[in-house]
C-alpha cells in the first residue's frame, strides 16, 4: 500500500523545485486559506486574487520557511495580513473615489459574487461579519471560523491576549445584533 | 439579566473565568431563564458562523495559481534570455571593431611589431639621446 506523503515530504519536495509537490500543498490549504480571505473580505474577485497572492508568497519565501510553526498557520497569518492590507487599500480607494454629494464608490473588485453563497444563511452570515470592522472581523474569522485558541488568535495579529478577548466579546454582541431573527429561526 | 452578567457570558466562551466569576455566572444562569436563552442563542450563533464558511475559491484555483507562478517565471527568464543576446550582439559587434582597428594600424605603420600594431608612439632620435645620456649620468 502506497503510503501518503506528508507535508514535510511534499514541501522538501516543493523546495526542490517540484511544481506537483506545491500544488498539493496549494490543493490541501486552499479550504483553509479561502475561509479565512472570503470571512475577511466576502466572496468577491478581491478575495481570489488575495488568495493567489497569499500562495504567491509562500512560493517566493518557501525557502526560508522554517518548520518551527505548522504550515497551515503560517499561510494563515499571510492570508489575514494580506486581508488587512487589502481592506486598508479599499479604505483609501473610498476617501479618494468619494463623490461630492458623499456617495461611496466601491472599487468594481470588491463586489460580491453572490453565486458563490451556497444558500440564503450563508449570504445573511456573511453579510453580517462584513459590517465589523476588520480589527473585529479579524478576531471572529480566527475564532470562530478557523477555529484557533485565542492565544493562537493573539499570535497570529500580533496583539495581546486581552485585545482579542474584549475584540470578541464586542464582536459576538454586535453579530447577535445582526444575525438575531435566524439564531431565533434555529433555535 | 444585567449588563456584568451579560459579559460574564460572552467572556466565558472564549476564557476562563475566576472561581467568584463562575461562581457568579452559574448563580445567575440558574435564576435567569432570559440569561439560558441568551447562552442558548450566543452558542447557536456561534455554530451559525463557523458552518456557514466559504471554504473554496472559484474552480481550478490550484491550477491558476501554478500557472500565474510560472508564468511570472518565464518572464523572469525571457528577461535574463533577452540580456544575455544583446551582450552577445555587442561583444561580437566590439571584437569585430577591434580587428579592424588592429589591422588598420599594422597597415598604417607597414611593419610587424607590437607597437605598430598597437599604434603606439614611435621614440624620435632626440628622445632616444635624451635617454641615453641620462642612462650615462646616472
Amino acid at each position: 500500500m502506497k503510503k501518503e506523503a506528508t507535508d514535510d515530504e511534499h514541501l522538501r519536495r516543493a523546495k526542490a523545485g517540484d511544481m506537483a509537490a506545491f500544488e498539493h500543498l496549494v490543493k490541501k490549504y486552499e479550504p483553509q486559506v479561502a475561509a479565512t480571505v472570503i470571512g475577511m473580505l466576502g466572496p468577491c474577485q478581491a478575495a481570489e486574487d488575495v488568495g493567489q497572492e497569499v500562495f504567491i508568497r509562500f512560493y517566493k519565501y518557501m525557502q526560508s520557511f522554517r518548520e518551527d510553526s505548522a504550515l497551515g498557520t503560517y499561510l494563515t497569518r499571510i492570508a489575514i495580513n494580506s486581508s488587512l492590507n487589502e481592506l486598508r487599500k479599499r479604505k483609501r480607494w473610498r476617501f479618494f473615489f468619494r463623490s461630492s454629494d458623499n456617495n461611496e464608490v466601491s472599487e468594481p473588485a470588491s463586489h460580491p459574487d453572490e453565486a458563490r453563497y451556497a444558500n440564503e444563511t450563508q449570504r445573511l452570515v456573511h453579510q453580517a461579519i462584513q459590517k465589523l470592522a476588520p480589527e473585529f472581523r479579524a478576531v471572529i474569522v480566527l475564532r470562530l471560523i478557523e477555529g484557533y485558541s485565542t492565544e493562537e488568535t493573539a499570535k497570529i495579529l500580533n496583539i495581546p491576549l486581552g485585545t482579542v478577548l474584549s475584540r470578541l466579546s464586542r464582536a459576538q454582541q454586535k453579530l447577535k445584533v445582526y444575525l438575531m431573527p435566524y439564531v431565533q429561526e434555529e433555535i | 439579566m444585567n449588563e456584568r452578567t451579560l459579559l460574564l457570558l460572552y467572556r466565558s466562551v472564549d476564557e476562563e473565568l475566576s472561581r467568584t466569576e463562575q461562581e457568579e455566572l452559574l448563580n445567575a444562569l440558574a435564576s435567569s431563564p432570559e440569561l439560558r436563552e441568551e447562552q442558548k442563542r450566543l452558542h447557536q450563533m456561534r455554530r451559525l458562523v463557523q458552518s456557514q464558511a466559504v471554504r473554496s475559491f472559484k474552480p481550478f484555483f490550484s491550477a491558476r495559481v501554478v500557472h500565474h507562478i510560472q508564468a511570472a517565471s518565464q518572464e523572469v527568464e525571457d528577461f535574463w534570455a533577452a540580456l544575455v543576446w544583446s551582450f552577445r550582439l555587442v561583444a561580437v559587434s566590439a571584437g569585430t571593431l577591434l580587428v579592424m582597428l588592429l589591422a588598420n594600424n599594422l597597415l598604417e605603420a607597414k611593419s610587424l611589431s607590437i607597437d605598430s600594431i598597437l599604434a603606439l608612439p614611435q621614440p624620435t632620435l632626440e628622445q632616444t639621446w635624451a635617454l641615453d645620456t641620462l642612462e650615462e649620468g646616472s
